[in-house]
Protein backbone atom coordinates (compact mmCIF):
# COMPACT_ATOMS: atom_id res chain seq x y z
CA UNK A 1 0.00 0.00 0.00
CA UNK A 2 1.32 3.47 -1.26
CA UNK A 3 2.15 5.22 2.06
CA UNK A 4 0.92 8.88 0.01
CA UNK A 5 -2.16 7.49 -1.25
CA UNK A 6 -3.33 6.94 2.51
CA UNK A 7 -2.01 9.90 3.47
CA UNK A 8 -4.37 11.44 0.67
CA UNK A 9 -6.98 9.22 1.00
CA UNK A 10 -6.99 10.22 5.27
CA UNK A 11 -6.23 14.01 4.47
CA UNK A 12 -9.67 14.26 2.51
CA UNK A 13 -11.48 12.05 5.11
CA UNK A 14 -10.11 14.63 7.63
CA UNK A 15 -11.11 17.44 5.56
CA UNK A 16 -14.62 16.24 5.29
CA UNK A 17 -14.85 15.88 9.03
CA UNK A 18 -13.56 19.07 9.83
CA UNK A 19 -16.22 20.91 7.39
CA UNK A 20 -18.74 18.84 8.79
CA UNK A 21 -18.24 19.81 12.29
CA UNK A 22 -17.39 23.13 11.92
CA UNK A 23 -20.27 23.69 9.80
CA UNK A 24 -22.64 21.27 12.74
CA UNK A 25 -20.91 22.21 15.86
CA UNK A 26 -21.34 25.30 18.30
CA UNK A 27 -17.12 24.72 18.55
CA UNK A 28 -15.07 26.79 20.88
CA UNK A 29 -12.96 29.38 19.15
CA UNK A 30 -10.00 27.81 20.12
CA UNK A 31 -11.28 23.97 18.80
CA UNK A 32 -12.83 25.96 16.08
CA UNK A 33 -9.18 27.98 14.61
CA UNK A 34 -7.57 24.33 15.24
CA UNK A 35 -9.40 22.80 13.04
CA UNK A 36 -9.53 25.20 10.39
CA UNK A 37 -5.70 25.11 10.44
CA UNK A 38 -5.98 21.33 10.07
CA UNK A 39 -8.58 21.58 7.31
CA UNK A 40 -6.18 23.78 5.58
CA UNK A 41 -2.83 21.53 6.28
CA UNK A 42 -5.51 18.97 4.91
CA UNK A 43 -6.93 20.62 1.75
CA UNK A 44 -3.21 21.53 1.33
CA UNK A 45 -1.95 17.51 1.42
CA UNK A 46 -5.02 16.92 -0.91
CA UNK A 47 -3.82 19.19 -3.89
CA UNK A 48 -0.33 18.20 -3.90
CA UNK A 49 -1.68 14.94 -4.90
CA UNK A 50 -3.43 16.01 -7.19
CA UNK A 51 -1.27 18.61 -9.04
CA UNK A 52 1.17 15.15 -9.19
CA UNK A 53 2.93 15.28 -12.43
CA UNK A 54 2.17 12.99 -15.48
CA UNK A 55 4.12 10.30 -14.95
CA UNK A 56 5.64 7.27 -17.80
CA UNK A 57 4.06 4.28 -18.20
CA UNK A 58 5.81 1.94 -16.74
CA UNK A 59 6.50 -1.82 -17.13
CA UNK A 60 6.93 -5.06 -15.01
CA UNK A 61 10.58 -6.49 -15.33
CA UNK A 62 12.12 -9.41 -13.53
CA UNK A 63 16.13 -10.67 -13.05
CA UNK A 64 17.43 -13.82 -13.20
CA UNK A 65 17.29 -14.39 -9.50
CA UNK A 66 13.28 -13.66 -9.68
CA UNK A 67 13.64 -10.18 -8.26
CA UNK A 68 10.85 -7.79 -9.91
CA UNK A 69 11.10 -4.21 -10.41
CA UNK A 70 9.74 -1.76 -12.94
CA UNK A 71 11.17 0.22 -15.96
CA UNK A 72 9.75 3.28 -18.58
CA UNK A 73 8.62 2.13 -21.57
CA UNK A 74 7.46 3.85 -24.68
CA UNK A 75 3.83 5.45 -24.55
CA UNK A 76 3.89 4.55 -28.46
CA UNK A 77 1.83 1.72 -28.16
CA UNK A 78 -0.67 4.37 -26.60
CA UNK A 79 -1.23 5.96 -29.76
CA UNK A 80 0.30 3.66 -32.63
CA UNK A 81 -0.72 0.24 -33.54
CA UNK A 82 3.36 -0.89 -32.81
CA UNK A 83 3.97 -4.39 -31.22
CA UNK A 84 5.57 -3.26 -27.94
CA UNK A 85 9.53 -4.13 -28.11
CA UNK A 86 9.38 -7.19 -25.59
CA UNK B 1 -31.01 -53.76 -8.64
CA UNK B 2 -29.23 -56.87 -9.98
CA UNK B 3 -26.70 -57.25 -11.88
CA UNK B 4 -23.87 -59.64 -13.49
CA UNK B 5 -21.47 -58.46 -10.77
CA UNK B 6 -23.26 -59.62 -7.50
CA UNK B 7 -24.97 -62.66 -9.05
CA UNK B 8 -24.59 -65.37 -6.73
CA UNK B 9 -21.59 -67.90 -7.78
CA UNK B 10 -23.59 -70.78 -8.34
CA UNK B 11 -26.10 -68.98 -10.70
CA UNK B 12 -23.19 -68.78 -13.15
CA UNK B 13 -23.32 -72.75 -12.74
CA UNK B 14 -27.14 -72.57 -14.08
CA UNK B 15 -27.38 -71.57 -18.00
CA UNK B 16 -29.37 -68.14 -18.32
CA UNK B 17 -32.00 -67.41 -19.96
CA UNK B 18 -31.91 -65.13 -22.60
CA UNK B 19 -34.59 -62.77 -21.10
CA UNK B 20 -32.22 -62.71 -17.95
CA UNK B 21 -28.80 -62.08 -19.40
CA UNK B 22 -30.45 -59.28 -21.54
CA UNK B 23 -31.81 -57.92 -18.59
CA UNK B 24 -28.52 -58.57 -16.41
CA UNK B 25 -26.76 -56.54 -18.95
CA UNK B 26 -28.95 -54.11 -18.99
CA UNK B 27 -29.31 -53.58 -15.14
CA UNK B 28 -24.92 -53.80 -15.50
CA UNK B 29 -24.86 -50.86 -17.95
CA UNK B 30 -27.10 -48.75 -16.35
CA UNK B 31 -25.45 -49.05 -13.40
CA UNK B 32 -22.00 -48.65 -14.48
CA UNK B 33 -22.80 -45.25 -16.82
CA UNK B 34 -25.67 -43.64 -15.10
CA UNK B 35 -24.59 -40.48 -16.74
CA UNK B 36 -21.24 -39.87 -18.94
CA UNK B 37 -20.42 -37.60 -21.37
CA UNK B 38 -18.81 -39.17 -25.03
CA UNK B 39 -17.37 -37.03 -27.47
CA UNK B 40 -18.17 -38.51 -30.85
CA UNK B 41 -18.41 -37.16 -34.64
CA UNK B 42 -22.02 -37.87 -35.90
CA UNK B 43 -21.77 -40.59 -38.65
CA UNK B 44 -25.29 -41.30 -39.27
CA UNK B 45 -28.66 -38.94 -37.97
CA UNK B 46 -32.06 -40.15 -38.65
CA UNK B 47 -34.84 -37.95 -37.38
CA UNK B 48 -37.44 -40.35 -37.09
CA UNK B 49 -41.18 -39.63 -37.59
CA UNK B 50 -42.05 -40.60 -34.32
CA UNK B 51 -40.00 -37.38 -33.17
CA UNK B 52 -37.01 -39.86 -31.75
CA UNK B 53 -33.75 -39.20 -33.09
CA UNK B 54 -31.49 -41.51 -33.83
CA UNK B 55 -27.55 -41.00 -34.10
CA UNK B 56 -24.30 -42.98 -34.38
CA UNK B 57 -21.47 -41.74 -33.04
CA UNK B 58 -18.08 -42.77 -34.37
CA UNK B 59 -14.57 -42.28 -33.60
CA UNK B 60 -12.39 -44.17 -36.27
CA UNK B 61 -14.37 -47.46 -37.14
CA UNK B 62 -15.57 -47.66 -33.63
CA UNK B 63 -19.47 -46.71 -33.02
CA UNK B 64 -21.52 -45.52 -30.62
CA UNK B 65 -25.70 -45.75 -30.99
CA UNK B 66 -27.29 -42.41 -29.55
CA UNK B 67 -31.20 -41.88 -28.84
CA UNK B 68 -32.65 -39.08 -28.15
CA UNK B 69 -35.71 -39.52 -27.24
CA UNK B 70 -38.97 -37.05 -28.34
CA UNK B 71 -39.58 -35.63 -25.21
CA UNK B 72 -35.89 -34.74 -24.63
CA UNK B 73 -35.69 -32.40 -27.83
CA UNK B 74 -36.23 -29.61 -25.87
CA UNK B 75 -32.63 -29.75 -24.88
CA UNK B 76 -31.47 -29.21 -28.45
CA UNK B 77 -29.62 -25.57 -28.49
CA UNK B 78 -28.46 -26.36 -32.22
CA UNK B 79 -29.03 -28.47 -35.11
CA UNK B 80 -27.03 -31.86 -35.06
CA UNK B 81 -25.75 -32.71 -38.20
CA UNK B 82 -23.83 -35.24 -40.17
CA UNK B 83 -20.18 -35.17 -39.58
CA UNK B 84 -20.63 -32.99 -36.61
CA UNK B 85 -18.56 -33.59 -34.15
CA UNK B 86 -20.22 -33.36 -30.24
CA UNK B 87 -20.17 -34.31 -26.51
CA UNK B 88 -22.91 -36.20 -25.79
CA UNK B 89 -24.28 -36.61 -22.16
CA UNK B 90 -26.26 -39.52 -20.88
CA UNK B 91 -26.55 -43.15 -19.82
CA UNK B 92 -25.50 -46.62 -21.32
CA UNK B 93 -28.70 -48.25 -21.75
CA UNK B 94 -29.45 -51.64 -23.30
CA UNK B 95 -32.64 -52.60 -25.33
CA UNK B 96 -33.49 -56.22 -24.46
CA UNK B 97 -35.51 -57.44 -27.34
CA UNK B 98 -32.49 -56.43 -29.69
CA UNK B 99 -29.47 -56.56 -26.47
CA UNK B 100 -28.00 -54.11 -28.19
CA UNK B 101 -26.31 -51.03 -26.16
CA UNK B 102 -26.98 -47.49 -26.89
CA UNK B 103 -26.61 -43.91 -25.12
CA UNK B 104 -29.87 -42.03 -23.76
CA UNK B 105 -28.89 -38.88 -24.71
CA UNK B 106 -29.78 -35.92 -22.35
CA UNK B 107 -27.71 -33.23 -23.34
CA UNK B 108 -25.84 -32.40 -26.49
CA UNK B 109 -23.09 -29.53 -27.12
CA UNK B 110 -20.58 -29.30 -29.71
CA UNK B 111 -17.55 -30.35 -28.67
CA UNK B 112 -14.82 -27.72 -28.35
CA UNK B 113 -16.69 -25.30 -26.95
CA UNK B 114 -18.63 -27.98 -25.39
CA UNK B 115 -16.10 -29.64 -23.42
CA UNK B 116 -14.68 -26.04 -22.35
CA UNK B 117 -18.25 -25.49 -21.12
CA UNK B 118 -17.99 -28.96 -19.22
CA UNK B 119 -14.16 -28.17 -17.75
CA UNK B 120 -15.72 -24.42 -16.58
CA UNK B 121 -18.47 -25.39 -15.10
CA UNK B 122 -16.33 -28.11 -13.29
CA UNK B 123 -14.10 -25.79 -12.18
CA UNK B 124 -16.28 -23.69 -11.37
CA UNK B 125 -18.24 -25.48 -8.54
CA UNK B 126 -14.84 -26.73 -7.10
CA UNK B 127 -13.58 -23.52 -6.61
CA UNK B 128 -17.39 -22.48 -5.31
CA UNK B 129 -17.12 -25.05 -2.81
CA UNK B 130 -13.70 -23.92 -1.63
CA UNK B 131 -15.08 -20.68 -0.93
CA UNK B 132 -13.15 -18.60 -3.87
CA UNK B 133 -16.31 -16.66 -5.10
CA UNK B 134 -17.18 -15.26 -1.43
CA UNK B 135 -18.23 -12.18 -1.26
CA UNK B 136 -16.63 -11.42 2.02
CA UNK B 137 -13.74 -12.23 1.24
CA UNK B 138 -13.73 -9.48 -1.55
CA UNK B 139 -11.82 -6.38 -0.93
CA UNK B 140 -13.40 -2.86 -1.31
CA UNK B 141 -10.83 -1.01 -3.94
CA UNK B 142 -8.65 1.92 -2.53
CA UNK B 143 -10.54 5.14 -3.56
CA UNK B 144 -7.63 6.78 -4.60
CA UNK B 145 -4.96 4.44 -5.85
CA UNK B 146 -1.68 5.80 -7.33
CA UNK B 147 -0.66 3.13 -9.06
CA UNK B 148 -2.31 0.78 -11.46
CA UNK B 149 -0.83 -2.89 -12.03
CA UNK B 150 -2.04 -4.17 -15.73
CA UNK B 151 -2.00 -7.24 -16.57
CA UNK B 152 -2.79 -7.82 -20.52
CA UNK B 153 -1.42 -8.29 -23.82
CA UNK B 154 1.38 -5.49 -24.43
CA UNK B 155 1.00 -5.46 -27.96
CA UNK B 156 -3.09 -5.58 -27.67
CA UNK B 157 -5.88 -2.49 -27.80
CA UNK B 158 -6.86 -3.51 -24.57
CA UNK B 159 -3.58 -1.75 -22.44
CA UNK B 160 -4.09 0.73 -24.63
CA UNK B 161 -7.81 1.42 -24.16
CA UNK B 162 -6.72 1.18 -20.19
CA UNK B 163 -4.14 3.10 -20.06
CA UNK B 164 -5.64 5.83 -22.36
CA UNK B 165 -8.43 6.67 -19.81
CA UNK B 166 -6.33 6.35 -16.99
CA UNK B 167 -3.94 8.89 -18.08
CA UNK B 168 -7.15 11.16 -18.88
CA UNK B 169 -8.71 10.41 -15.74
CA UNK B 170 -5.82 11.48 -13.65
CA UNK B 171 -2.78 12.00 -15.56
CA UNK B 172 -0.65 11.08 -12.42
CA UNK B 173 -1.52 7.72 -12.22
CA UNK B 174 1.00 5.44 -12.07
CA UNK B 175 0.50 2.73 -14.99
CA UNK B 176 2.59 -0.87 -14.79
CA UNK B 177 2.52 -3.12 -17.50
CA UNK B 178 2.87 -6.82 -16.79
CA UNK B 179 3.29 -8.11 -20.40
CA UNK B 180 2.05 -11.34 -20.87
CA UNK B 181 0.18 -13.48 -23.32
CA UNK B 182 -3.17 -13.68 -22.80
CA UNK B 183 -3.74 -16.69 -24.84
CA UNK B 184 -2.41 -19.87 -25.80
CA UNK B 185 -0.33 -22.94 -23.57
CA UNK B 186 1.69 -20.51 -21.77
CA UNK B 187 -0.91 -17.88 -21.23
CA UNK B 188 -1.88 -19.02 -18.15
CA UNK B 189 1.14 -19.56 -16.19
CA UNK B 190 2.18 -15.95 -17.36
CA UNK B 191 -0.79 -14.47 -15.95
CA UNK B 192 -0.58 -15.86 -12.63
CA UNK B 193 3.12 -15.25 -12.11
CA UNK B 194 2.27 -11.66 -13.14
CA UNK B 195 -0.33 -11.59 -10.41
CA UNK B 196 2.70 -12.60 -8.16
CA UNK B 197 4.93 -10.51 -9.21
CA UNK B 198 2.82 -7.46 -8.51
CA UNK B 199 2.34 -8.56 -5.17
CA UNK B 200 5.57 -8.83 -5.15
CA UNK B 201 6.07 -4.88 -6.13
CA UNK B 202 5.46 -2.47 -3.22
CA UNK B 203 2.87 0.45 -3.89
CA UNK B 204 0.89 -1.43 -6.41
CA UNK B 205 -2.77 -0.51 -5.22
CA UNK B 206 -4.74 -1.92 -8.27
CA UNK B 207 -4.61 -4.95 -10.41
CA UNK B 208 -6.73 -4.73 -13.95
CA UNK B 209 -5.91 -8.00 -15.06
CA UNK B 210 -7.38 -8.82 -18.55
CA UNK B 211 -8.06 -8.99 -22.50
CA UNK B 212 -10.16 -7.17 -24.83
CA UNK B 213 -13.00 -9.64 -26.83
CA UNK B 214 -12.26 -13.06 -28.76
CA UNK B 215 -13.90 -16.49 -28.98
CA UNK B 216 -14.55 -18.46 -26.13
CA UNK B 217 -11.54 -20.66 -26.72
CA UNK B 218 -9.12 -17.31 -26.45
CA UNK B 219 -10.49 -15.87 -23.62
CA UNK B 220 -9.78 -19.32 -21.88
CA UNK B 221 -6.77 -18.52 -19.92
CA UNK B 222 -8.99 -16.54 -17.77
CA UNK B 223 -10.54 -19.65 -16.61
CA UNK B 224 -7.84 -21.90 -15.44
CA UNK B 225 -7.48 -22.68 -12.13
CA UNK B 226 -3.73 -21.40 -12.14
CA UNK B 227 -4.78 -18.15 -12.12
CA UNK B 228 -7.87 -18.75 -9.91
CA UNK B 229 -5.16 -19.53 -7.13
CA UNK B 230 -3.17 -16.87 -7.84
CA UNK B 231 -6.23 -14.19 -7.92
CA UNK B 232 -7.42 -15.68 -4.78
CA UNK B 233 -3.76 -15.31 -3.09
CA UNK B 234 -3.00 -11.79 -4.28
CA UNK B 235 -3.24 -9.29 -1.63
CA UNK B 236 -3.73 -6.92 -3.56
CA UNK B 237 -7.38 -5.97 -4.87
CA UNK B 238 -7.72 -7.44 -8.57
CA UNK B 239 -10.33 -6.16 -11.17
CA UNK B 240 -11.21 -8.63 -13.61
CA UNK B 241 -11.87 -7.04 -16.85
CA UNK B 242 -11.80 -9.88 -19.69
CA UNK B 243 -13.77 -9.69 -23.18
CA UNK B 244 -16.99 -8.20 -23.41
CA UNK B 245 -20.06 -7.39 -21.27
CA UNK B 246 -21.68 -10.80 -21.83
CA UNK B 247 -18.26 -13.22 -21.52
CA UNK B 248 -18.11 -14.56 -17.69
CA UNK B 249 -14.67 -15.80 -16.93
CA UNK B 250 -13.59 -17.95 -13.41
CA UNK B 251 -11.05 -14.68 -13.16
CA UNK B 252 -14.43 -12.48 -12.96
CA UNK B 253 -16.16 -15.05 -10.18
CA UNK B 254 -12.59 -14.89 -8.18
CA UNK B 255 -11.71 -11.39 -8.13
CA UNK B 256 -12.54 -8.70 -6.08
CA UNK B 257 -14.24 -6.85 -9.08
CA UNK B 258 -15.26 -7.54 -12.45
CA UNK B 259 -15.36 -5.10 -15.30
CA UNK B 260 -17.09 -5.59 -18.04
CA UNK B 261 -14.41 -4.14 -20.62
CA UNK B 262 -11.13 -3.49 -19.97
CA UNK B 263 -12.01 0.52 -20.77
CA UNK B 264 -14.67 -0.51 -17.91
CA UNK B 265 -11.64 -1.92 -15.77
CA UNK B 266 -9.66 1.84 -15.35
CA UNK B 267 -12.94 3.36 -15.24
CA UNK B 268 -13.79 1.60 -11.87
CA UNK B 269 -10.58 1.71 -10.94
CA UNK B 270 -9.58 5.17 -10.78
CA UNK B 271 -11.58 8.75 -10.40
CA UNK B 272 -11.47 11.69 -12.65
CA UNK B 273 -9.00 13.76 -10.96
CA UNK B 274 -11.07 17.29 -12.02
CA UNK B 275 -13.92 15.40 -9.70
CA UNK B 276 -11.40 15.06 -6.78
CA UNK B 277 -9.79 18.51 -7.09
CA UNK B 278 -13.41 19.70 -7.69
CA UNK B 279 -14.49 17.67 -4.29
CA UNK B 280 -11.32 19.31 -2.14
CA UNK B 281 -11.91 22.40 -3.94
CA UNK B 282 -15.57 22.76 -2.48
CA UNK B 283 -14.63 21.06 1.32
CA UNK B 284 -11.84 24.00 1.03
CA UNK B 285 -14.41 26.97 -0.11
CA UNK B 286 -16.99 25.44 2.91
CA UNK B 287 -13.96 25.13 5.23
CA UNK B 288 -12.98 28.88 4.45
CA UNK B 289 -16.72 30.12 4.61
CA UNK B 290 -17.13 28.72 7.78
CA UNK B 291 -14.23 30.05 9.26
CA UNK B 292 -14.70 33.26 7.80
CA UNK B 293 -18.58 33.45 9.14
CA UNK B 294 -17.54 31.71 12.13
CA UNK B 295 -15.04 34.87 12.50
CA UNK B 296 -17.53 37.33 11.70
CA UNK B 297 -20.40 35.52 14.09
CA UNK B 298 -17.92 35.72 17.37
CA UNK B 299 -16.99 39.27 16.19
CA UNK B 300 -20.59 40.26 15.87
CA UNK B 301 -21.39 38.96 19.21
CA UNK B 302 -18.51 40.50 20.49
CA UNK B 303 -19.01 44.09 18.81
CA UNK B 304 -22.87 43.41 20.39
CA UNK B 305 -21.97 42.95 23.73
CA UNK B 306 -19.27 45.80 23.92
CA UNK B 307 -22.69 47.37 22.60
CA UNK B 308 -24.25 47.14 25.71
CA UNK B 309 -25.24 49.94 27.63
CA UNK B 310 -22.93 48.26 30.61
CA UNK B 311 -20.11 49.14 28.07
CA UNK B 312 -20.97 52.53 26.51
CA UNK B 313 -21.42 53.90 29.57
CA UNK B 314 -20.47 51.48 32.88
CA UNK B 315 -21.93 54.95 34.92
CA UNK B 316 -25.11 54.21 33.83
CA UNK B 317 -24.85 50.84 35.58
CA UNK B 318 -24.84 52.42 38.83
CA UNK B 319 -26.92 54.98 37.78
CA UNK B 320 -30.07 53.10 39.87
CA UNK B 321 -27.98 52.78 42.90
CA UNK B 322 -26.89 56.39 42.90
CA UNK B 323 -30.68 57.54 42.40
CA UNK B 324 -31.44 54.84 44.80
CA UNK B 325 -28.93 55.82 47.31
CA UNK B 326 -29.64 59.73 47.12
CA UNK B 327 -33.68 59.19 47.12
CA UNK B 328 -32.65 57.37 50.69
CA UNK B 329 -30.24 60.05 51.56
CA UNK B 330 -33.15 62.66 50.79
CA UNK B 331 -35.35 60.69 52.69
CA UNK B 332 -33.39 60.42 55.75
CA UNK B 333 -32.56 63.85 56.06
CA UNK B 334 -36.39 64.69 55.28
CA UNK B 335 -37.26 62.96 58.11
CA UNK B 336 -34.80 64.34 60.59
CA UNK B 337 -35.72 67.39 59.76
CA UNK B 338 -39.10 67.14 60.32
CA UNK B 339 -38.51 65.14 63.18
CA UNK B 340 -36.69 68.10 64.73
CA UNK B 341 -39.14 70.84 63.32
CA UNK B 342 -42.06 68.88 65.28
CA UNK B 343 -40.00 68.39 68.12
CA UNK B 344 -39.16 72.35 67.88
CA UNK B 345 -42.84 73.03 67.35
CA UNK B 346 -44.05 71.40 70.21
CA UNK B 347 -41.24 72.97 72.38
CA UNK B 348 -42.49 76.44 70.96
CA UNK B 349 -46.17 75.67 71.68
CA UNK B 350 -45.22 74.13 75.29
CA UNK B 351 -42.76 77.41 75.51
CA UNK B 352 -45.21 79.91 75.25
CA UNK B 353 -47.90 78.02 77.01
CA UNK B 354 -45.77 77.72 79.58
CA UNK B 355 -44.72 81.65 78.96
CA UNK B 356 -48.92 82.19 79.22
CA UNK B 357 -48.98 80.29 82.46
CA UNK B 358 -46.31 82.34 84.11
CA UNK B 359 -46.28 82.36 87.69
CA UNK B 360 -44.71 85.36 88.16
CA UNK B 361 -47.50 86.98 86.40
CA UNK B 362 -50.05 85.02 88.02
CA UNK B 363 -48.67 86.24 91.63
CA UNK B 364 -48.04 89.53 90.03
CA UNK B 365 -51.93 89.88 89.02
CA UNK B 366 -53.26 88.55 92.34
CA UNK B 367 -50.92 90.83 94.22
CA UNK B 368 -52.50 93.78 92.04
CA UNK B 369 -55.75 92.55 92.78
CA UNK B 370 -54.46 92.31 96.14
CA UNK B 371 -53.96 96.15 95.92
CA UNK B 372 -56.77 97.16 94.29
CA UNK B 373 -58.58 95.34 96.90
CA UNK B 374 -56.38 96.56 99.61
CA UNK B 375 -56.93 100.44 98.64
CA UNK B 376 -60.67 99.83 97.87
CA UNK B 377 -60.84 98.41 101.56
CA UNK B 378 -58.63 101.63 102.73
CA UNK B 379 -60.88 103.95 100.53
CA UNK B 380 -63.84 102.23 102.33
CA UNK B 381 -62.35 102.81 105.92
CA UNK B 382 -61.62 106.02 105.47
CA UNK B 383 -64.55 106.88 103.80
CA UNK B 384 -66.26 104.98 107.01
CA UNK B 385 -64.13 106.61 109.50
CA UNK B 386 -64.07 110.31 107.71
CA UNK B 387 -67.73 110.64 108.32
CA UNK B 388 -67.58 109.77 111.93
CA UNK B 389 -64.63 111.34 111.94
CA UNK B 390 -66.77 114.47 111.17
CA UNK B 391 -69.86 113.58 113.17
CA UNK B 392 -66.90 113.41 115.95
CA UNK B 393 -64.99 116.19 115.42
CA UNK B 394 -67.01 118.56 117.69
CA UNK B 395 -66.83 115.96 120.42
CA UNK B 396 -64.18 116.02 122.56
CA UNK B 397 -60.87 114.58 121.89
CA UNK B 398 -61.66 112.42 125.33
CA UNK B 399 -64.97 111.80 124.14
CA UNK B 400 -64.19 111.16 120.51
CA UNK B 401 -61.58 108.27 121.92
CA UNK B 402 -64.46 106.79 123.99
CA UNK B 403 -66.54 106.84 121.39
CA UNK B 404 -64.49 106.11 119.17
CA UNK B 405 -62.99 103.17 121.40
CA UNK B 406 -66.47 102.02 122.25
CA UNK B 407 -67.81 101.67 118.39
CA UNK B 408 -64.37 99.93 118.07
CA UNK B 409 -65.22 97.63 120.59
CA UNK B 410 -68.43 97.35 119.45
CA UNK B 411 -67.42 96.68 115.87
CA UNK B 412 -65.03 93.81 117.42
CA UNK B 413 -67.54 92.21 118.84
CA UNK B 414 -70.02 92.43 115.93
CA UNK B 415 -66.74 90.65 114.09
CA UNK B 416 -66.71 87.89 116.47
CA UNK B 417 -69.71 87.37 116.41
CA UNK B 418 -69.91 87.12 112.44
CA UNK B 419 -66.43 85.31 113.18
CA UNK B 420 -68.46 82.86 115.25
CA UNK B 421 -71.15 82.21 112.61
CA UNK B 422 -68.61 82.02 110.14
CA UNK B 423 -67.24 79.61 112.22
CA UNK B 424 -70.16 77.51 112.46
CA UNK B 425 -71.13 77.65 108.89
CA UNK B 426 -68.05 75.61 108.72
CA UNK B 427 -68.59 72.18 108.00
CA UNK B 428 -65.93 70.94 110.00
CA UNK B 429 -67.71 72.68 112.73
CA UNK B 430 -71.04 71.02 111.64
CA UNK B 431 -69.97 67.46 111.80
CA UNK B 432 -68.23 69.02 115.58
CA UNK B 433 -71.83 69.45 116.29
CA UNK B 434 -72.91 65.50 115.42
CA UNK B 435 -73.88 65.88 111.72
CA UNK B 436 -72.29 63.37 109.36
CA UNK B 437 -71.57 63.72 105.31
CA UNK B 438 -73.09 60.43 103.47
CA UNK B 439 -71.27 60.15 99.83
CA UNK B 440 -72.15 57.38 97.48
CA UNK B 441 -68.99 55.46 96.29
CA UNK B 442 -67.87 57.82 93.69
CA UNK B 443 -68.18 60.74 96.30
CA UNK B 444 -71.00 61.85 95.50
CA UNK B 445 -72.69 63.71 98.28
CA UNK B 446 -76.36 61.77 99.27
CA UNK B 447 -79.05 64.82 99.63
CA UNK B 448 -81.86 62.19 99.20
CA UNK B 449 -82.80 58.41 99.75
CA UNK B 450 -83.64 58.62 96.05
CA UNK B 451 -79.62 58.73 95.50
CA UNK B 452 -79.05 55.43 96.78
CA UNK B 453 -80.07 52.01 96.75
CA UNK B 454 -80.92 49.41 99.22
CA UNK B 455 -77.46 47.59 99.63
CA UNK B 456 -75.15 50.12 98.10
CA UNK B 457 -72.45 50.58 99.89
CA UNK B 458 -71.90 54.44 100.83
CA UNK B 459 -69.07 56.48 102.97
CA UNK B 460 -69.78 58.25 105.74
CA UNK B 461 -67.15 61.10 106.71
CA UNK B 462 -67.74 62.00 110.49
CA UNK B 463 -65.71 64.87 112.26
CA UNK B 464 -62.59 62.55 112.74
CA UNK B 465 -63.52 59.56 111.48
CA UNK B 466 -64.49 57.78 107.91
CA UNK B 467 -66.64 54.49 107.91
CA UNK B 468 -67.81 52.16 104.98
CA UNK B 469 -71.46 51.45 105.53
CA UNK B 470 -74.22 49.74 103.62
CA UNK B 471 -77.74 51.01 102.99
CA UNK B 472 -80.04 48.70 104.59
CA UNK B 473 -83.55 50.03 103.84
CA UNK B 474 -84.56 53.44 103.05
CA UNK B 475 -87.41 55.37 103.28
CA UNK B 476 -89.00 59.00 102.79
CA UNK B 477 -89.54 61.22 105.84
CA UNK B 478 -92.23 63.78 105.63
CA UNK B 479 -91.79 67.22 107.00
CA UNK B 480 -90.16 70.50 106.29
Amino acid sequence: MAEEKIKFEKALERLEKIVTDLEDGDLELEKSLKMFEEGIKMAKLCQSHLSSAEKKIEKLVKDNMGNVSTEPIDEEPLTGQDELPF
Amino acid sequence: METLFDSPEELREKPYTVSEISRLVKNTLEAEFPSIWVEGEISRITDHPSGHIYMTLKEGRDTLDANLWKQKRGILKFEPEQGMQVLVKGRISSYPPYSKYNLIVERIEPAGIGALQIKFEQLKKKLEAKGYFDEERKRPLPPFPKTIGVITSGSGAAFRDIAGILKTRDPGIRIILAPVLVEGEKAKDQIAEAIDDFNRLSGVDIIIAGRGGGSPESLWAFNEEVVADALFRSKIPVISAVGHEIDFTISDFVADRRASTPSNAAEIAVKVRADVAHTVKSLVGRLVSMAQSDVSERSNRIADLLGRTVFADPTRFLEDYVKRADECLTRITKGVKRNRLDLQNRFDVLYRHLKLLKPEDLIKRRMEKIAILQSRLWLNIREAVGGKQKRYSEFPASLLRREMLGALAGKRQLIAVAAGKLDMLSPLKVLERGYAIARKQDGTIILDESQVAEGEDIKVRLKKSAMDCRVVSKERIEGD
